[in-house]
Parts: structure tokens; sequence; C-alpha cells
């Protein structure tokens, strides 16, 4: 049976690992020699992970284990994931303003809201950021590829 | 996948773009990338002079600071943007240091160079108390106790350092720091005994006092320092400093560089630009487009000396 | 001297200069309330506009964004749980915790007058003491930086509220994040696997904006669908009183001194500050439990320790000539551009001009705690706002302010993943604040452990012969002894309590 509490030290362990791999292969350094290298740090920080993992570990299985437990990934958190990644790639293509007007609506519709004021405040918002970011702070917000 | 539509987009503008081109130029806003944080010197220089050349230009030109791997990430940025002359990019040093490292992948020639804005050399400096005097006695010391002298360092690797130990076939202890800013207070701190920068960046503590210059690696005397011998004047040929410029993709039409290299000339001209830079004691060194490609080949044959 | 204050003061209150006071921490605060804008971006945009203005106004107004900045970024933390600087990460701990009680105005108000008392401290601090703190400041050097940041990592025991052992785990998680990129003192590239982007590292905002920002969307996004809203609570606009006031004054007096101490070394800033003041007033607590709860005191003590910085970062500036972080490097550019040269002379050329800053600073902090109370029934409106439009606002923000902090997609990106991991990492119980001073905090150790080594050319005795690293080091020592000893009583109260 899949088992958070076991999963998620067991994959830290493994990711620790792969770490201590890599840091062996890091490539010598050209310009300064020092008395503690590159690797030092990271080694390290990567055994410490995977002794406090293995504590973790065996924490639970000395627990009683009879905490109740909330599902670790909902459907409403997918649609958020989603959500995040869609606009993040949105914003690349066509730029800020289309993709926060575009997702906003999204995010509204997918809801089921019926209420117009939602949609013009959620569009005035986004004008308003858009307004705020090019001419008072003067930061270029992102254009897209299609557009600039 | 991306990369490849970038390409096809890019590409499609410029054919639908190249022709009215240059008539019109600049019909829109300039992006100038800064490949250091806001709040440096690189970005003070880039600011101003997009300051002075918006009014030359007629356009407002934006200061965008993308950062990182000591100036690679904003330069390869800048190197990869579409040549239309409206996304220019600071070039420093580094461009010419980093890639020889296999730190960066764009170089030098995927930039067509506009201007070279300035040219500083480095100081050694030492705090004001130090038994060292002239460069040539750092060198005797250093002689006799190699690699003893603690030398707080800017960057690593230090090509300021290394310019003068191999010249003078010595070595220093050098502990790198992060830029000028953690590396004078290390030296006032007598936490190490000397290091070397460009003469803005020590400005404050030479006028009062706390730090004592013991040679400028230019050819000739800088105005700011004009106390301070170089070091051909104490009988060794060392000369070192940094430079920066502005650059633009390297498939831009020359006639929109000739407009831009027009206005830079203009902007770096100006009263607002040179009495900028005179009161951070930076030296203007306004080189041609031709000139300052020369140097660049130049100043990366000279790097790589150092770099094996 | 006095004479020179009181000139000050009047400048300060003239027609040329206060407009331009109130302009800069106005605009700081909301700066600062946004994720991913920082107060140094703040004054580093303004900087070009300063050029055509004379000194004092000119200052004037970037230290009030200075100021207004680091304030501002505890409204969001406050009422969103989205800290706005890193500065205001330990604000989250108790301060949300008290928003979600219902005592949101109490807390913002907390927050104003704790903000107020750190920055009028260190400024009057800066004034009588700046020479000696210089002293202190120029004798901190790699080893005794090293010492610091391994103290600021023995924190990470006293935030991880549940488990000590998943808040050293995050704390690792952290520390292995910071590794990322060119190795600062050999630039061999470490975890980057050629990615240009990675070179530099993995920068700190976005993955604050990600752990907690956008984190705490996606929770909040949860809980709404599924009908798991926490009720709201009883709305509440009652501010501090008087009584309150007199128990957080002990505690603000002290973090602003610490804030002022730690602000004064060149390259320790307000994060640090803020959960080290944090850790000093939970170990000194009466009930050390209550921290994380909605503690009165965490709250004034992050505030006070983040606003404390303000004068004790100018001590650097105005002493030395160096910049001792990212917003003095921007004021340095600011004085040499109106031809003045920071640094000891300074105070012999142009006294007008550094008292001008002194009385200002004062008058700024004054200014920072009105606006503080007269925004605090607008600011208490944005928690009145339906969770349904505030989710996508901040999560919009969050990806803006990501973007906007170097102008990159891969930040954005970086925030994204973040704020995924931080979701799951929270529903393991496993602490976020531990990742954020593990990223703040390991580089400096790293950096400055091998710095020391060349230094002293391999031999390890800098961590004894020089006082003040070593006075880390015990300090370091003694923080991990009295969280194991608080975790124990609090263990041995709890089985008492179960029997």
């Amino acid at each position: 049976m899949f088992n958070r509490n076991i999963f998620f030290p067991s994959l830290m362990i493994l990711f620790s690992i792969i770490a201590l791999v890599l840091i062996s292969q890091f490539p010598e350094p050209r310009y300064q020699d020092a008395p503690v290298g590159a690797d030092f740090f990271p080694s390290v920080i990567a055994v410490l992970q995977i002794i406090i993992c293995s504590v973790l570990i065996i924490q639970y299985k000395r627990s009683d284990k009879a905490t109740k437990e909330k599902p670790l990934i909902s459907s409403h958190a997918i649609f958020g994931f989603t959500l995040l990644i869609g606009y993040a790639t949105l914003i690349t293509f066509v730029g800020y303003l289309l993709a926060s007007l575009i997702g906003f609506t999204y995010y509204l519709m997918y809801h089921r809201i019926k209420k117009p004021s939602y949609y013009i405040i959620a569009w005035i918002f986004v004008f308003a950021i858009y307004f705020l970011f090019s001419e008072v702070f003067i930061i270029s917000l992102p254009e897209g590829l299609l557009f600039y | 996948m991306k990369k490849l539509l970038k390409t096809a987009i890019i590409s499609a503008g410029l054919i639908m773009s190249a022709s009215s081109f240059a008539a019109d130029y600049p019909s829109k806003n300039i992006r100038l990338i800064v490949p250091f944080g806001a709040g440096g010197g690189t970005d003070a220089v880039g600011r101003t002079l997009a300051n002075s050349a918006k009014d030359v230009l007629g356009t407002s030109i934006s200061v965008m600071n993308r950062t990182g791997g000591a100036g690679a990430v904003g330069m390869s940025f800048g190197a990869q943007q579409r040549p239309d002359g409206y996304t220019l990019t600071v070039v420093t040093r580094e461009i010419a240091s980093l890639p020889q490292m296999g730190l960066m992948q764009n170089t030098a020639d995927d930039f067509k160079l506009i201007r070279m804005v300035n040219l500083d050399p480095a100081v050694i400096l030492v705090p004001a108390d130090s038994p060292f005097n002239t460069v040539n006695d750092l060198v005797a010391e250093a002689k006799k106790n190699p690699g003893k002298v603690k030398f707080a360092s800017t960057a690593a690797p230090n090509f300021y350092l290394m310019a003068l130990e191999q010249a003078q076939d010595i070595k220093l202890n050098a502990v790198p720091y992060n830029g000028a800013s953690e590396a004078i207070p290390s030296v006032l701190g007598k936490h190490t005994q000397v290091t070397m920068v460009t003469p803005g960046e020590a400005i404050a503590q030479l006028r009062s006092g706390q730090l004592k210059a013991l040679g400028v690696m230019s050819k000739e005397r800088i105005s700011y320092i004009p106390d301070v011998p170089t070091l051909i004047e104490q009988g060794m040929d060392v000369t070192t400093g940094t430079w920066r410029g502005i650059g633009a993709p390297k498939d831009t039409p020359d006639e929109i560089i000739e407009i831009l290299g027009n206005a830079f000339d203009k902007a770096m001209a100006s009263a607002q630009f040179k009495d900028f830079m005179a009161k951070g004691a930076m030296t203007i060194h306004p080189l041609k487009a031709q000139e300052f490609t020369g140097f660049v080949k130049q100043d990366e044959k000279t790097l790589s000396k150092f770099i094996k | 001297m006095m004479d020179y204050l009181l000139t000050g003061f009047a400048s300060a209150f003239s027609m040329a200069v206060f407009p331009v006071l109130v302009f800069g921490v106005l605009g700081g605060v909301i700066l600062g309330a946004l994720p991913g804008l920082t107060a140094t971006m703040g004054v580093a945009i303004l900087l070009p506009f300063t050029f055509g203005m004379d000194a004092t106004p000119a200052l004037v107004m970037l230290i009030g964004v200075y100021i207004g900045g680091i304030y501002g970024g505890s409204i969001a933390a406050i009422l969103l749980k989205t800290p706005g600087t890193p500065a205001s990460a330990a604000t989250v701990l108790d301060g949300h915790t008290m928003a979600i009680k219902g005592l949101a105005a109490k807390a913002l108000s907390i927050a104003a007058v704790a903000s107020f008392i750190g920055g009028l401290i260190s400024t009057i601090v800066l004034i009588a003491v700046a020479p000696i703190l210089a002293d202190f400041a120029l004798r901190f050097n790699a080893p005794e930086y090293f010492a610091l940041a391994l103290f600021g990592l023995t924190i990470i025991a006293s935030v991880s509220a549940a488990s000590i052992w998943k808040g050293l785990l995050a704390g690792t998680i952290g520390l292995l994040v910071a590794m990322v990129g060119l190795d600062p003192i050999s630039s061999v590239p470490r975890f980057t696997f050629g990615v240009m982007d990675l070179y530099s590292g993995i920068n700190i905002i976005p993955v604050l904006i990600g752990l907690f920002a956008i984190s705490e969307a996606l929770n909040q996004l949860e809980k709404m669908s599924s009908n798991q809203q926490d009720i709201p609570p009883k709305f509440d606009y009652k501010l501090l009183s008087f009584s309150d006031f007199k128990k957080i004054l002990p505690t603000s007096v002290k973090s602003g001194l610490i804030g002022t101490s730690i602000g004064s070394v060149p390259g320790a800033g307000a994060d640090i500050s803020a959960f080290a003041c944090y850790n000093e007033a939970k170990r000194v607590a009466k009930n050390p439990e209550e921290f994380g709860k909605g503690s009165m005191h965490g709250l004034a003590a992050a505030e006070s320790g983040n606003n404390g910085v303000t004068g004790g970062s100018l001590v650097p500036l105005l002493t030395l000539g160096v910049p001792g972080d990212a917003v003095s490097a921007v004021l340095l550019g600011a004085l040499i551009v109106q031809g003045l040269t920071p640094g000891p002379l300074l105070f012999t050329q142009n006294p007008e001009i550094v008292y001008g800053i002194f009385s200002s600073m004062i008058v700024a902090n004054i200014v920072m705690l009105i606006i503080g109370f007269l925004g605090i029934r607008f600011f208490c409106r944005i928690i009145e706002v339906p969770k349904i439009l505030m989710i996508p606002i901040i999560i919009f923000l969050s990806i803006i302010g990501a973007y906007a902090i170097n102008n990159s997609m891969f930040d954005v990106g970086i925030a994204i993943f973040f704020g995924v991991l931080g979701f799951i990492l929270n529903k393991m119980d496993v602490p976020s604040s531990p990742i954020l001073l593990a990223i703040i905090l390991g580089p400096m150790a790293e950096t400055n452990l091998r710095k020391s080594l060349i230094m002293y050319e391999g031999s390890w005795s800098f961590l004894y012969d020089r006082p003040i690293a070593l006075a880390f080091i015990l300090f370091a020592i003694f923080s991990v002894y009295s969280t194991v000893k608080l975790k124990k009583k609090q263990r041995l109260a709890a089985e008492k309590a179960a029997i």
C-alpha cells in the first residue's frame, strides 16, 4: 500500500543518493585551489539528509500510525496546477495582458460564476496591474513570442 | 520544439520587416539589457546612458536587468534577441573571458558591437598604514614569501591579479570576495593586505585617505587620482582594467547600427552623462564600432594567456 | 550635532522635502506589499529620477521607499500569508495566525508599531554610535560570517513547529537547492545540467513566492472547492491596546537593537535579522509554546527586527563608504551622482546632508506609522474580498512578481515548482520557513567557511582564535541546547496532560 510517511522520506533518500553520484562527477576547479573543495558542502548535506529521512522512517514505524490522513492531492489541486502551468505557458506566447484576461475568465467560468460584476472586477484588476507595472514602475511585462 | 517555433517566428518577422526597417527607425521603445543587477555599477552606467540617449533618439529606452552567471545569462539572452535594433545589450569584459572559460555559449562574435563606453584601469590598494608604499615593495614581499600575501580578490579568477603575477613571476594568496563592496572592507579591516579595483569603486576611500593606492594599471595617469603613478612608471610593463560597451544582435542591419552609434556618441558627449561619469570617477572611452571590435579581439587574446 | 539635527528636521518638513518623503514611504509600502517587488528594486528604479533633484530630497525619497518597503512586506504577510519580501517571512509565523483568529487589525497595528519602534531605535543608534558600529562591522570577515550563518541555521530548529526532524529535512532540502549553480569559490558548475539559467543559482525571491504565496493559493483553492472553508472569523477592528503596547515594548526594543547590529554588518540583512529576533524572543518568552500560534511577541520581534536593519545598513555606507546591502548600494550611487563622497568625509564635508538624512529617517518612520494606522481599515478590506476572486489575484500577482524580479520566465517556472513543492510539503507537515532560511544562509556558510580556510591556508584555527566568531559559535550551541530543552519540556507537559 502507498504510504506517504514511508514513501516520501525514501524518495528523499533516493534524491540524496543521486545527488551524491552527481557530486562525484563535479569537474575539477581550474582557477582556485582550496583546502575544502566544491564537493564538500553538498556531500555533507546529502549525507545529513539521508540520516534525517532514516530517522523519520524509524520514528513513523515506532509511532502508533493511527493518525487520520488528509488526501495528498485532490482534483481541485490538480486544477490549480494546470491553471498555473497553463497561465505561464500562455504568457510566453501571447504576453501578460491577453494571458491574464484569458486565464482569469477561464478560472471564473470553471467555478461557474454567473455574476458579471466578478468578471468586470477581474478584468479591471488585470488592466490596473498592467498600467501599474508599465507606466508607474516602468517594468516591462512579458510581451509574448507572437507579438513582439 | 519551442526553439524551432521561435526561430520560425523570428525569421518570418525578419522577412516581413527587413525592407521597411531603417527608414522609420526607431518607431517604438528600445530595450537595453543590463546583465548585472539593479543598483550595481554596470546598471548605473546603463541607466544613465539610456536616459541621455532617449532624448537623441526620440524614443524611450527601458532598462531590463537580466542577471546571472557573472553576466553570462544576460549577454547570451541579448545576443539571441531579434536583430531589429530594438533590443540592445550592455556588454562587459566578461564577454571576452567567460566563453574562453567554458562558462558562456555566446561570444563577442554573436554581437555587432556599437560603441565602447568606458575603460577603467585597475588600481592596487592597501590600507593607509600598510608597510607597502610602492608596487615594488609589494612585489618584493611576494617574492620573499610566495603565496603568503593575502589578496582580496573581487572575482575568481581575477585577471587583474593574474596580469601582475605573470609579469612579475609572483604568487599571492587570493581570497575570493564577491565584488569590490566586499573586498574593500576586507582590506580596511586588515583581514587581507591588498586588493585591486577600479578607481570608481574605491573613490570614497581614496578621497578620505582610508586606502592608499600603490599604482594604477593604465598607460597614463588617471585624472581622478593624478598623484598615483602608473605601474609603467614604476618599471613594470603591466596594464589591465575593465570596460563596458553597447552591442546589438549580430544580424542587426548596418543602417540601424549607424543610427544608434551616432545617438550614443551624442549621449556620451552630453553634459548629464559626462557629469555622472566624472562624479563616479569612471573614464569615458568612446570607441567606434570598428575600433571597439578590434579592441575586444585583442582583449580576448590577452585573456587567453591566463586561461589555459 | 543638535543644531544640525534641528536644521535637518526643519528641512524634512519643508515643502521641497516632505512631499517626496511621503511619496517615497507610500510607494515603498505598496511595492513591498506586492510579491516579487522589493525595496531594492523600488530604489533602483527611482534612482535615475533623482539625478535632477537636489541631494537631500533625492536621498530622502530613496530612504522613504526603503523604510516603507520593509514595512509593506508585512501587510501581505499578515493578511494573505504571502510575504512580499524575504524579510517578512518570519512575520507570517504569528501575524497570519492572528489574522485567521480575526485579529487582523490588531496584528497590523502591532506590526506598524513594532516596525516604528525598530526603525526609530535603529536611527537613534545610528546617530549616536555609528563610528563604534562601523568598527564592529569591520571586524567581520569570512570566519565571522561563517559563524553567524551557522548560528542562523540553528534557528531552523526553533521555527519548526510540529517536528524538529521534519524541520531539519526542510533545512537540508533548502541547503541542497542553495548549492545549485556555479560554486562561488572555484566556479565549478554544480547541479546545473548545462542549463544557463541555473549557473547563477536559484533566485530566492521566486522561491519565496512559490513556497508561500502560490502554495497558499493552491491550498485555499482546494479548501474553497471542497467546502472545507475556514469559517470566516468574527471580524474585529480592535487595534492594540495600551497594555498590549506595554507588553510588546521590551521585545520590540531588544529586536530593534539586534536588527541594528545585524544590519550594520555588510552582507547580513533584514531577512536574517527578522528570524534571529524571532528566535531570541521565543527563547526568553514566558510562553514559548504560543509562538507560531499567534503570539504578539513573535510578531513584534519579527517586525521590529526587520525594520531595525534600516538604520544599521547605513552604518557601513556613511562611515566606510561601502554598501552594507543592495539598497545601500543604490544609495551609494545616489550620493556619488550628487557629487558627494560617501564615507567618513561626509560627516565633515557635508554634515547638513548626513543629519538631513538622519532627521528624515525619523520623520519617515513617523510617516510610516501614520500610513500604517490610517491604512488598517483599508487593508482589512482585502480580507473581505471573496476568496474566489482573491485566489486568482494572488496567483497572477505571484507569477508577475516572479517574472519582474529578473525579467525571466525561467524564474516563473521556479516559482511554480516551489509552489507545488510547498503545497505537498505542507500536507506532509514539513514547514516552509526552514527552506527559505537555508537558502539564505547556506551559501553564506559555505562561501565563508571556504574563504576562511583559504585565508588561514588550510588551518581551522579561525573557529576559536577570533572572538566574534567564537561568540557566534557558542550562541549556536546554546541555541540548539535551549530548543532541545524546550521541546523536552513540552513533551513532558504533553505526557502529563495525557495522563
